[in-house]
Formats: C-alpha cells, structure tokens, sequence
C-alpha cells in the first residue's frame, strides 16, 4: 500500500472516530427522550415535551415525568458518566485493561462507609451520600499513600495494594452485616447499586462532580495518551509522571466516589464501557475520555430503564442489571482479543 | 553538549554506578560497553534524567539537568529504553506523532510543524506506507522502526537509545545502525547507545565507554578500547581483533572458536 493510500485510511479513521462520538451523543440524546416516556404510566411524546414548554403545568405527566422520572434519568446518565470516564482513566494510568473504579477500592470504602451509617446511625439515611463519597476517597488516598515510597510507586503495586486493600475493607463490611443482621436488606440493596428514588437533591449532589470531573479530565487526556507507552518513554517525553498520576488518579476517584454516593456500587459500567468506547475510536483518550462517559451514559441509563420497566411493577437493583449485561460482554471481548 | 562528573548511584543499598565521568560532544556517536549488570542502561536512564544520580553532576549544554524541568529536558533530549510496551488500538501515525508532546503545550492540537516533522520521521524510517497500521500487528523490526521514527519526531539534539537492534535480524540490525550513522553525519546529532555487539560499537562508534562492575573500566576510539586483553579483564572472554582488507573497521571474533573449515580440515586430519 503505498503512501497516498495510507494518509486516506488515516483521515477516514479520524472521520470515523467524530461520527462514533457524533453517534453516541445523539443516541444518548434520543434515548434520554424516549426513557421520560417508558414506566408504570406510559406517556405520549407530545406530554413529555408539554413537562418542558410548560402546557400542562399540573397534569399527571407533570408529576411523574418533572418530578420522578427526570430526576432519575438525569442521575443514571451522570452516575453512568462518572463511572466510566473514571474507568477510562484508570485503565490509562494504570495500563491494565482490569482496572475499574472497584480496583483502586472506590467500592470497598463506600461500602464500608455507607453500611457503618445504616448500622450506627440508623434512620440517618441522609448521611449515606457524603459518607459513601468520604470512604471512598479514603480508601482511594489509603491505597496511593501504601504505594506512595518511590520504589513501590508502580502502577502493579497500585493495583495489588488496591486488591489487598479492597479485600481487607470488604471483610469488615461483610463482617459488620452478619453482626447487625436486622439490618441486612436495606444494606444489601444499597451494596448492589440502585437509582430508585433518586430526587432532584441527588442531581444537586453528583452534578458538579461530574461537570468539573469530566472537565479536568478531558483537560488530562493528552497526558493519559502519555502513560499508555510506559512511563520511562512518557517521562522521556516531557510528562511529569507522579504529579499527572495523582491528578488523574484523585481525579478518578471524585467521579467514580461521588458516583457510588448516589447510586450505590455498581458494577461492570466503570470496567466495559472504556472497552466498548474503544472499539469504536481507539485508544487516544482525546476521543475515549469523551466517548467512554457518553457509552458509560447510555449503559447506565439503558439498564436502569430495563430495571425499571421490564419486571414492574417489580424493580431490580440496576447494578444487577449492568452485571448481568456486563459479563457476557466481558467473554466476548476476552474471546475477540484470543482470536487475534 | 553533555558532561558527566563524578556520578554515582545506588538502587537502595547496592551500588550500581560509581565515579562515571563522560562527555558527549555535538555530532559525536558514544557507544557504552559493558557485561550484563556492568550498569550501562543505569547510566544512560541517569543521562535521560529518568533516575537521580546519588552524587555528582550532570549538565546538559552547560544547564545542571537537575535544575531542567522535564519538559525542557524532553526538548533537548530523547531516550528509548530497550523493550517497549505492547501499546493495543494505536496506530503507526499516532504513535510516532507522540514523540511532538514535549513541543505541545496541552497536547491538543498540533502545528503544521508537528505534522510535517512526524511525515519526515514517518518517511526517514521509510514507514510512510504503514502510518495507518496498527502497532501491535507490525512485525518486530517494524515496530522498533516506529518507535525510533517516534524518537526522531522528537526533534533533539541528544539521541539515548538502550540496545536499539536487540531482537532484530541482520537486516535490521544494520538498517539501524545506518540511522545512527546518518543522525550524527546528516543532522550532527549526538548519540549515545548501548550495545552487547561489539562489532556494531565497532562500526559506528566515534567513542566508546567499556563499563566494568559500575566503573568506566576504558574509554576512547573503539580500536583502542576494543583490544584482547580489555574484553578479558571486562567479559572475561577470549576475543580476536582482526584487521579485514577492505574493511574500515576492525572485527571482533571469538578466539576460542574455531571456523568450521579449520575444524573440518583438523577432523579429516
């Protein structure tokens, strides 16, 4: 193939990748529309856009749609965000396709947090948010500060201190459960993930985190470009290894912790979306920062209308959900990445 | 261009390098010689400002490379370690378009200079037709190839390679080594490289470093360093240094070895 030919397959990769972003955005779009609609009560387009020009300021769709449903589509979409641009991140700095918000121990210290709040001060349910995003950080800074000595400042030592770590603070969650047994439904619920009944006071509480997250993020993403050829050739090209990995690592652990503070632990979303993102724009992370939190949106905001709908008036927990939907395409990539 | 004092290290507790003394100067080929663990990538990640010698100094241009920040550092010089990481999803193009980063300032955009310093590189490596290829699907002398054009996108003046041909075949081998010799003669770089062939050190070298136990055991113009009883003393090996007609250079071959023919002739004897 001779030169001419390769610059064309370059610019039509580069065209490739705006129409996929272009693509994602606009279905999140459509698909943010289409959810205001679908629930117990089924409303017409026609209703759901009077909610917002103001035609039937009192009706019923008003209620459910203002109130209930867009609120909670709002949540989904951001906590979907967070996780997955977090994700992104992690997978960037610490160069392993297994990261997740989960192996830095986001999850771990917001389950420890939160289930010591339902258990020590009961009927404090207010409490939860601040002190799941409190463990969370925690258990993030509890992570980095074990690995913080130079020669154990590897991103394998990050990640084993982070298992360890997770490991040792989810023993003493399972432990604290089985002492406090009465409690055991509520907190099992909350450890599974969930978004029903997420009011606009849980919009309020995740919306700067993921407005300033994603903008501090997107501002990394060239650096992250860096990591991903080792650190001994990003450090010979200019990066300033240790500073950009606490940013970006503090950075992921604000989104991925202000996250599990109004939704619960969910899992998977944080660990494919970035996969599922690159296989559509590759791996420089001026495209997958922005494309993993629209996909991470769309994941998030698809299972939580399947949760909600599908088995109603019955509702699953949406990290069962993205669970279930996660695993078998997690196969898939393992068995895609064999075929090579 | 670049001046090295005194310089020791320590990984912990084990001595790795001491008492170096080097200089590079500009349009000057430096190869560093050496046993396994006789310290030469220690000391070319010391050179790279990667590792932060214990004592004594080193200055770039006159500048201690301490005082530099890693970006300044980045503009005027570019280092390849030996062994790159397997990088998935990236193209040839994207690849070698990193080594621009230390002439960028967020990194989000690029210059027409980038883009046409990353063309010469792309071309230079003669990679021009598999810019649109994934890295991970190139063969392994084509991939080195991109990693260096990545380097030479860097545009500097002071070029580290670690062991740039290891895992090459012959064909490569020398592909690379015309590079080095073409940096120095056609853009007056300065190299400094480390390599476990004599011979290559040989060919293209103007200096060479022979590194014993952390020491520089010798140094000087290869055909000086390059003698019987030094490769005794550092290897512990039997090296002839033969003069070949028509050849510029002296070659090293194993003394204790003999040719086929010598031992075909002895066994029919």
């Amino acid at each position: 193939m001779n030169t001419a030919i390769a610059e064309q397959v370059l610019n039509a990769v580069r065209k490739k990748r705006m129409w996929s972003l272009t693509f994602m955005a606009l279905g999140l779009a459509v698909l943010m529309m289409v959810t205001l609609r679908m629930g117990t009560v089924e409303f017409t387009f026609r209703q759901v856009l009077g909610v917002f020009t103001g035609s039937n300021a009192d009706s019923l769709a008003r209620q459910v749609v203002y109130n209930i449903r867009l609120p909670r589509m709002l949540t989904a979409v951001m906590v979907g965000v967070n996780l997955a641009v977090s994700g992104a991140l992690l997978q960037g700095v610490l160069r392993n396709p297994l990261a997740s918000p989960q192996v830095i121990g986001v999850n771990a210290g917001a389950g420890l947090a939160a289930v010591s709040v339902m258990i020590f001060f009961p009927g404090k349910l207010s409490l939860l948010p601040p002190a799941a995003f409190a463990g969370a950080l925690l258990a993030v800074l509890l992570v980095y500060g074990l690995t913080f000595h130079q020669q154990l400042n590897t991103t394998v030592s990050i990640v084993l201190a982070g298992v360890a770590v997770s490991a040792f603070l989810n023993a003493m969650t399972s432990g604290l459960m089985i002492l406090n047994s009465d409690d055991i439904e509520v907190t099992y619920s909350w450890l599974l993930g969930g978004l029903a009944g997420r009011g606009w006071s849980y919009v309020s509480l995740i919306a700067g985190y993921t407005l300033l997250g994603v903008l501090v993020a997107l501002l990394l993403s060239p650096k992250i470009n860096l990591f991903l050829l080792g650190e001994e050739v990003g450090s010979s090209l200019g990066l300033r290894v240790r500073l950009y990995r606490s940013l970006i690592m503090i950075t992921a652990a604000v989104l991925a912790g202000s996250a599990v503070s109004v939704a619960g632990t969910i899992g998977f979303v944080g660990l494919i979306a970035p996969h599922m993102t690159r296989l559509l724009v590759g791996d420089d992370y001026r495209y997958l920062t922005i494309g993993s939190g629209l996909m991470g949106g769309l994941l998030l905001l698809t299972a939580d209308t399947v949760a909600r709908t599908v088995f109603r008036p019955v509702e699953l927990p949406v990290g069962v959900i993205t669970s279930v939907l996660g695993a078998p395409f997690f196969l898939y990539l393992l068995y895609r990445g064999r075929g090579r | 261009m670049l001046e090295v004092r005194q310089l020791d290290f320590a990984y912990g507790k084990k001595r790795v390098l001491h008492q170096i003394d080097l200089q590079a100067q500009p349009g000057e080929v430096i190869s560093l010689l050496g046993p396994n663990g006789s310290g030469k990538s220690t000391l070319l990640r010391n050179l790279a400002g990667l590792l932060k010698p214990d004592a004594g100094t080193i200055t770039l241009r006159g500048d201690p490379l301490k005082k530099l920040g890693r970006r300044e550092i980045a503009r005027q010089l570019s280092f390849l370690p030996q062994g790159q990481e397997p990088v998935q999803h990236m193209n040839v193009w994207e690849l070698v378009a990193r080594g621009r980063s230390p002439h960028q300032r967020a990194g989000w955009m690029m210059t027409s200079q980038d883009r046409e310093t990353v063309q010469w590189a792309l071309d230079y490596m003669a990679l021009a037709h598999l810019a649109h290829r994934n890295v991970a699907d190139l063969s392994g002398g084509e991939r080195q190839r991109a990693w260096i054009a990545m380097v030479l996108a860097q545009d500097t003046q002071l070029v580290l390679l670690d062991e740039p041909v290891t895992y090459l075949d012959i064909k490569h081998q020398w592909d690379v080594l015309e590079v080095i010799q073409d940096l120095k003669e056609s853009f007056h770089k300065t190299v400094i490289t480390v390599f476990h062939d004599l011979n290559h050190a040989m060919a293209v070298s103007d200096r060479v470093y022979l590194l014993r136990q952390g020491e520089v055991f010798a140094q000087g113009p290869p055909e000086t360093v390059i003698t019987h009883s030094a490769m005794h003393d550092a290897y512990g090996i039997h090296a002839q240094v033969c003069r070949v007609q028509h050849c510029c250079h002296p070659v090293v071959v194993p003394a204790g070895i003999k040719p086929g023919k010598c031992r075909r002739n002895k066994a029919a004897g």
